[in-house]
């Protein structure tokens, strides 16, 4: 796997975690992308979870700056790359991998503070999303903008796909949505839309 | 128990109605110092009441128009001076610092002093603004104790913060001289600089703090001294000074100001300076600023005042500090006047490098309590004891989670 650290966990529940990193680093993260933790704790154990908010905090310099409207290119650089300015990513937990195999349940144990959190490659998210059983973990979860973020990390696994396999995995991703929306048919047909190849 | 607010609020009623009262009554008195600041238009005669304050010791603390040294190099005492073109290109460098005091009911005795220097390269937007930290533990006896085993004083450890930020900003400017000019290095605050007697070591670092001086004097660096909402009083003293006698002017005169007691300079400046004006070049009288004169003559400092506010905003003032080499350059004085508004047009009315300086230097609680666990982890890993103090550890207790019990 290559490893693309996005930042360290701040805080966790086995429902999710939120990790912190600096503004200049956030080049990577995105709403709805598939994210992972290593643990080891007597056995490896890969926590994967989906990216569903992206939150940079104000601070007062910044307002001053913008309040005093004389801003240029150094002073924006030195804000974003000189200073610390938290960003802070959460993540709901989806599943986990353990002895090569997927589990779309929530991990057995939460990420620990301060481990690393990195960006699943395209192959993770392949076998990760070789089943669908992580949807009703997505649009069951409360706090989170379930239908959005579900397409989003739809979108993502299809573009870790080549490209002659992307209809198909989006076409059959709608079909699994389908059954476990049949109820709610304003709610799927929005989600159909969101991700219509 | 708490700070009760309703015991306290009578009193900051009062305090607001005295302070209305206080801004009224100087209101009232401004026409009155505002004609006689405007009368001051003869240099000479004020070196001349200058020199009869001198010549019976009377101690006098206020503003001598300067540069000089010839009358005829002096700024008109009562002019203002508008904003002159801001160069181009040029390297400003701010430094500032902070200290973690010696604490006898901390688990190690210590103090820290954490110093910034903050380097912008003004004109090349592509340049990536520089800050630079120093932080410097000291722990052994000889830099914790005075000759007679005490804890060094807290004003100890602020004296050597000061000198440490005087030598980083020198060092920094010094490794810069090839970057574009002028050179701005400004210290947050006056640069007039003296030790009391709580400081053992004093002219050691008095030897110090004038070396790095000197380095920045040999750069023909822009040495400032910023010193934010200032309170001096110098004209205000120059004024009183003016309307006495020669035979009254004796230094029990002159530790009041007559009828302008209360007043400081804002009353004037706040009138005088329009947005981005400046005053004039003035020197500030005191044996502190002789002693640095002694010592080499283009380190007397000088100063003025400046408005660094936006036309449509209230006058803010600052008063900046600036030594002879500086004073005596016209050029160097338009450059440090333009920057420094320039600065403070980034950040509203402070200069944006000292505003970053500050922030790269400050200790913040919890990094002090931070410093103090690793402290405490070395210290157990070497075997050594780490005894805390009782009493801290009751202050930690008893503030945390303050609330009154309600009961069930």
């Amino acid at each position: 796997m290559e490893e693309q650290v996005i930042g360290r966990v701040l805080r966790s529940s086995t429902m999710g975690f939120a990790c912190g990193t600096r503004s200049n680093e956030m080049e990577l993260p995105s709403f709805g992308a598939f994210v992972m933790t290593h643990h080891y704790n007597g056995t490896d154990v890969d926590v994967v979870g989906l990216i569903y908010a992206i939150r940079i905090d104000d601070d007062p310099l910044v307002r001053q700056l913008i309040m005093a409207n004389h801003i240029n290119t150094a002073t924006i650089r030195d804000q974003r790359e000189n200073r610390m300015v938290p960003v802070e990513i959460s993540v709901v937990n989806v599943g986990y991998r353990m002895n090569g195999e997927s589990h779309h349940i929530l991990p057995p144990r939460p990420p620990i503070s301060l481990d690393p959190v990195y960006m699943c490659d395209d192959q993770c998210v392949r076998s990760f999303t070789q089943k669908f059983d992580f949807f009703r973990l997505v649009l069951n979860t409360s706090e989170v903008p379930n239908e959005e973020l579900m397409a989003a990390a739809i979108k993502h696994a299809a573009q870790a796909r080549p490209p002659r396999e992307q209809r198909e995995f989006l076409v059959t991703a709608g079909r699994r949505l389908a059954q476990l929306l049949g109820h709610d048919l304003p709610r799927l047909n929005h989600l159909l839309r969101l991700i219509k190849p | 128990m708490t700070l009760e607010f309703d015991k306290v609020y009578h009193q900051i009623a009062q305090m607001g109605s005295t302070l209305a009262f206080r801004e009224s009554a100087a209101a009232e008195r401004l026409q009155a110092v505002w004609d006689r600041f405007m009368a001051l238009n003869d240099n000479e005669a004020i070196w001349e009441k200058i020199m009869v304050a001198r010549n019976h010791d009377a101690g006098f603390r206020g503003a001598a128009p300067g540069p000089g040294p010839l009358i005829e190099d002096c700024e008109p005492f009562t002019a203002a001076f508008a904003l002159p073109p801001c160069p181009e290109r040029g390297t400003i460098l701010a430094a500032d610092g902070s200290q973690i005091y010696p604490d006898p009911h901390g688990s190690s005795l210590y103090y820290l002093t954490n110093i910034a220097v903050f380097v912008y390269h003004h004109g090349d937007e592509g340049a990536l603004p520089e800050p630079i930290t120093e932080p410097q533990l000291f722990y052994q006896d000889d830099e914790l104790k005075d000759r007679e085993g005490r804890i060094i004083a807290n004003a100890a450890v602020n004296a050597r913060r000061s000198i440490f930020e005087m030598q980083l900003l020198a060092r920094e400017t010094w490794q810069r001289n090839e970057a574009a000019h002028p050179l701005i290095s400004i210290s947050d605050g006056p640069l007039l600089f003296w030790l009391g007697k709580e400081v053992s070591n004093a002219a050691e670092l008095m030897d110090n703090y004038h070396e790095a001086m000197g380095i920045l004097g040999d750069l023909d660096a822009r040495l400032v001294g910023y010193v934010d909402q200032p309170r001096s009083r110098f004209v205000i003293n120059t004024l009183y000074l003016m309307g006495l006698e020669d035979d009254a002017i004796t230094r029990q005169n002159l530790m009041t100001t007559g009828d302008m007691e209360g007043l400081d300079d804002r009353i004037i400046m706040r009138h005088l300076l329009r947005a981005g004006d400046r005053s004039a070049i003035m020197i500030q009288q005191s044996p502190q600023n002789k002693a640095f004169k002694d010592i080499d003559e283009a380190r007397e400092i000088a100063f003025f005042y400046m408005n660094l506010s936006s036309t449509y905003q209230d006058p803010y003032l600052a008063r900046v500090e600036i030594p002879m080499w500086v004073a005596k350059n016209p050029t160097a004085i338009d450059q440090v006047h333009s920057l420094l508004y320039s600065q403070c047009q980034i950040t509203d009315r402070y200069p944006y490098v000292l505003t970053r300086a500050d922030e790269c230097a400050v200790v913040r609680g919890h990094e002090k309590a931070a410093l103090n666990e690793m402290i405490q982890v070395e210290l157990l890993k070497n075997q050594l004891s780490v005894e805390t103090s009782q009493k801290l550890a009751m202050k930690v207790v008893s503030r945390y989670g303050r609330q009154q019990h309600t009961g069930v």
